[in-house]
């Protein structure tokens, strides 16, 4: 009997700070969501305008930020396999010194844009080689696969986290079993490896798929004046703290929530390995 | 049919000899069996004749061929796991027809080589079920019929049934054997269990630390073990420390003496006098005797029961002599006399036992 | 003996893929620093210089100290808050773990643009009190709690049991057993999640953002985003952006030189 409650004294603190400031937050912006422009402020107007019109104002937006943040998923799936297949399966030696490499995207997206744009930048390591060749940096710069770039080396972490983790749970004797079966070392790749760490292959990308759909200094600071502006985060932040339309900054918000959850829900169906 | 040679095979993980010049032979159509206790290098051994991983040194010939160097994909051998492995994401059917397909032969004969496989391992009619949905007995079935299908030189099994209970167990390593006798296929065995070892095997090798300790058939292992190790390893004995007291070259009998008892030993080989030897006696082969039939046993012996312990089909007697205690086993009606006969005097009598150079 | 010509490259060109993907993630902040500390002479001539660091202004570094003290404290709730939760997650059972988990985890699934616009909302209207340097604090307590939570529990999970219900039986009290044998065990693996928030919470960037126009706080890479955006490639902007990178560095290699990658495994590492 007292065990049963025991439990309660030490989650109360946990819940309740997450009660306050995550879910209140979260129901506010939902509330928000539907009032018109700063009404909310002063006498709350309520509306579903803002759902209705952002998707005729703002579908370059959501384009945009999905083509950015899909491509960025897929080259982190083409460069983290085969990633975390050598780092599991080929080296002991200086294992770690990579592992811990990994921790450095995790510093931040305004670290990773702001280097590639010096990298990149007229008077910059790079441009005079691009001068060289007869390209102008600026087309290198401000374009999307810049930005691609830029966000596939921001979630590449947590792509070969999760491919690690499905290469992982493979039982080498399959692999072995395969080639005592015949099987060359691709045909063994091909019918065993791949189909068995697809799991992690497709929670890899939703994952790096969902954390871009936030990302801003990326877009804004290598995607250039057009295409960098218009992305899902420069819009909230422009919508509701620069032009001071809250309803339409956080029906964004909602929007990108709702995408995310839907996102990270499949991945964490796909993966079995929750913690608790 | 093909021979199986491996010559003074080495695999060293640093500076652990895991496996130490491990020379062994299979003749054609051979059931061979590596037995040995928990890492001793039984499996390291197999996956180098395997080709999973390559050996420091040594060679490995099928027949005439040296396949030292050859990948497992190219050996043409059928391998199955201490686990079973059979692929979570292929059916039944995808799963013994996999090998087939490597070797690209047409649908029509996958299909039919599948089916006799299956068959074999009596599974017909599961080509439908997924690997997650057999039981472990069944699952290693399948697996055996994957690897039979495409019709190998040489069979490697390791620990197959190490995780199945005792029960099927018993019943797989006769059907192990029979398919074996049925398909006549060269077969390298890799066990830890002498009994299933005994039971299927032509000839036996016995592995420790790395190293072949002996080799030769069930029988000869059993009553002429020929290293302490194997003497232990291999079912329940009694050591006896002991030096020589009389003996003559030319052969009969020699006395041994330990604690002050003479234990007479047929000897076969040439002892040394200043050495001291190990003696074997099985609890099996001591008897408790009349004390009127003394004369007819080699060695018999006065002692008090010290503990008796009842262990199904027998019933075990501490016995001390002299301060040294025996362990010896009685049988059928007659083991429940000595239940309660803790405290009580009898006597003993046995045969020669055997000898081991320390 | 007998090595094929694959056996022999293998090892070479795995190496050889796994420096190069590295390369690719340490080029940013290579870039960036090579850009602070390398001057190159009108003569053409190179030289390394920290002079870069002297031109950052007064402002800058008072902002990665408010910086530095807001990580510190959210490192310091976070602990106290989640420590517990992740004791209980691992030890009693009761029905609702699953859900309880899972209503821990929520923040986890809002990217940080929303996250931090409804942060403003809700301080706007609701918590006052936190427009300034405590609504820096809270916010990005909630927002890694569970990082301190993960490390926590994957920390308790590998305790063995045998050594607490040893120290019971030797007559230590529940509270005593936690804090002389179950904290002393798991504190690397705390540390794990610690280490995690202050490197995350000193380089947040877009909840900070959102949140520095009502609460007119600004964090250090507030200041480096409006630089590169006003000062663009000036070598002092360079060295603010190293600033608070090379503490994380320091923190995190730090960490691994005393506990290795052992407790970040299963966390955030394979
Ligand atoms: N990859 C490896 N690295 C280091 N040591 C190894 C490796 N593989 C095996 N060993 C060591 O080599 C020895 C022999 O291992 P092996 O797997 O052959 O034993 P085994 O006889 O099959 O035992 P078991 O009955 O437990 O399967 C063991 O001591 C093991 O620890
Ligand atoms: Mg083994």
């Amino acid at each position: 009997m007292g065990r049963r409650w025991a439990a309660l004294p030490l989650i109360t603190p946990a819940i309740a700070l997450q009660s306050l400031f995550f879910f209140l937050p979260l129901f506010m912006i939902l509330l928000v969501s539907f009032t018109s422009r700063d009404s909310f402020f002063f006498s709350p107007l309520y509306t579903f305008d803002n759902y209705v019109k952002m998707f005729r104002i703002y579908r370059i937006d959501f384009q945009n930020t999905f083509f950015l943040a899909g491509m960025a998923g897929l080259i982190d799936i083409i460069i983290g396999y085969p990633f975390a297949y050598i780092l599991l399966r080929k080296v002991t030696r200086f294992a770690d010194v990579f592992r811990a490499i990994l921790i450095i995207p995790l510093f931040g997206e305004l670290y990773i844009a702001y280097g590639l744009l010096y990298l990149i930048l007229p008077g910059g390591p790079v441009s005079r080689l691009l001068d060289a060749l007869g390209i102008s940096p600026l087309d290198v710069l401000y374009s999307a696969p810049m930005a691609i770039f830029g966000m596939s080396l921001y979630t590449l972490p947590f792509v070969v986290y999760n491919i690690g983790i499905s290469l992982q749970g493979i039982d080498r004797s399959y692999e072995e079993a395969a080639r005592c079966l015949g099987a060359s070392r691709l045909k063994t790749f091909l019918r065993v490896t791949l189909p068995l760490s697809l799991p992690g292959i497709i929670t890899g990308w939703l994952t790096s798929f969902g954390w871009n759909l936030g990302t801003f200094a990326i877009p804004v600071l290598l995607g250039g004046p057009i295409l960098g502006t218009r992305v899902l985060a420069n819009q909230i932040w422009t919508t509701s703290l620069v032009t001071s339309d809250f309803g339409m900054g956080a029906a964004i918000g909602v929007m990108v929530v709702a995408i995310t959850m839907v996102v990270f829900y499949i991945v964490v169906k796909l993966s079995r390995g929750v913690l608790v | 049919m093909t021979r199986v040679e491996a010559v003074e095979l080495v695999k060293r993980y640093g500076s652990f000899v895991a496996v130490d010049k491990v020379t062994l032979r299979a003749r054609e159509g051979e059931l061979v069996t590596i037995l040995g206790p928990s890492g001793c290098g039984k499996s390291t051994t197999l996956r180098m004749l395997a080709g999973l991983i390559p050996p420091d040194w040594g060679r490995i010939f099928f027949d005439e061929r040296d396949v030292t160097s050859l990948p497992p994909d190219k050996r043409n051998i059928g391998f199955v796991f201490q686990r079973v492995a059979l692929f979570p994401h292929m059916n039944v059917y995808k799963n013994v027809a996999f090998g087939l397909e490597m070797r690209k032969l047409p649908k029509r004969v996958i299909q039919e080589k599948v089916k006799e496989a299956l068959r074999l391992v009596h599974m017909e009619g599961y080509e439908d079920r997924m690997p997650s949905q057999l039981s472990g007995g069944q699952a290693q079935r399948v697996e055996i019929a994957r690897v039979l299908a495409t019709d190998p030189e040489v069979l490697l099994f390791d620990e197959p049934l190490s995780n199945i209970d005792a029960k099927l167990k018993d019943e797989l390593k006769y059907e192990i054997r029979r398919i074996q006798r049925e398909t006549r296929k060269t077969m390298i065995y890799v066990t830890h269990d002498q009994a299933e070892a005994f039971a299927i095997s032509d000839r036996v090798y016995v592995m420790n630390n790395g190293r072949i300790e002996q080799e030769g058939s069930p029988l000869e292992i059993y009553t002429n073990p020929r290293t302490p190790f194997i003497a232990a390893f291999i079912g329940t004995t009694n050591f006896i420390e002991t030096s020589i007291k009389e003996y003559d070259e030319k052969g009969g009998i020699a006395t041994l003496e330990a604690a002050g008892l003479e234990i007479r030993v047929r000897h076969p080989s040439i002892l040394d006098k200043r050495k001291r030897y190990f003696i074997s006696i099985r609890p099996e082969d001591i008897k408790v005797i009349n004390p009127n039939d003394q004369k007819s046993y080699l060695n018999a012996f006065k002692g008090t029961v010290e503990d008796t312990i009842f262990i199904g089909t027998t019933v075990r007697l501490n016995i001390n002599i002299n301060g040294l205690v025996l362990k010896v086993d009685t049988y059928g009606a007659e083991r429940f006399n000595f239940l309660d006969s803790k405290g009580k005097e009898i006597v003993i009598g046995f045969d020669s036992p055997t000898i081991l150079n320390m | 003996m007998g090595r094929s010509i694959y056996e022999r490259l293998s090892p070479i060109l795995s190496y050889l893929y796994l420096i190069l993907v590295c390369t690719a993630i340490l080029l940013p902040l290579s870039i960036t620093l090579y850009r602070a500390i390398v001057v190159s002479k009108p003569d053409g001539s190179i030289t390394i210089s920290l002079q870069s660091y002297t031109m950052i202004s007064e402002a800058f570094w008072d902002k990665v100290l408010v910086n530095i003290s807001i990580s510190l404290l959210t490192v310091l709730i976070d602990v106290a808050v989640a420590v517990p939760v992740a004791y209980a997650l691992v030890k009693y059972e009761f029905k609702a773990k699953r859900l309880i988990f899972t209503y821990l985890n929520g923040v986890w699934y809002v990217p940080g643009i929303s996250y931090g616009l409804a942060l403003v909302l809700s301080y706007y209207f609701v918590y006052k009190f936190l427009l300034g340097f405590w609504g820096f604090v809270v916010a990005y307590s909630t927002g890694f709690m569970l990082l301190a939570l993960l490390t926590a529990i994957v920390a308790f999970r590998n305790l063995d049991p045998v050594y607490e219900e040893a120290a019971r039986c030797l007559g230590a009290g529940r509270l005593k057993t936690f804090f002389k044998v179950t904290l002393p065990l798991v504190g690397p693996g705390i540390t794990a999640g610690v280490v995690l928030i202050l490197v995350l919470s000193l380089n947040e960037f877009i909840t900070a953002l959102l949140l520095s126009g009502p609460t007119r706080v600004k964090t250090a890479p507030l200041q480096v985003f409006s630089d590169i955006r006003h000062a663009g490639i000036q070598p002092f902007v360079a060295a603010e952006a190293t600033v608070l990178q090379l503490v994380s560095l320091a923190i995190v290699i730090l960490y691994l030189k005393f506990f290795g990658t052992k407790y970040l495994r299963g966390a955030i590492m394979i």
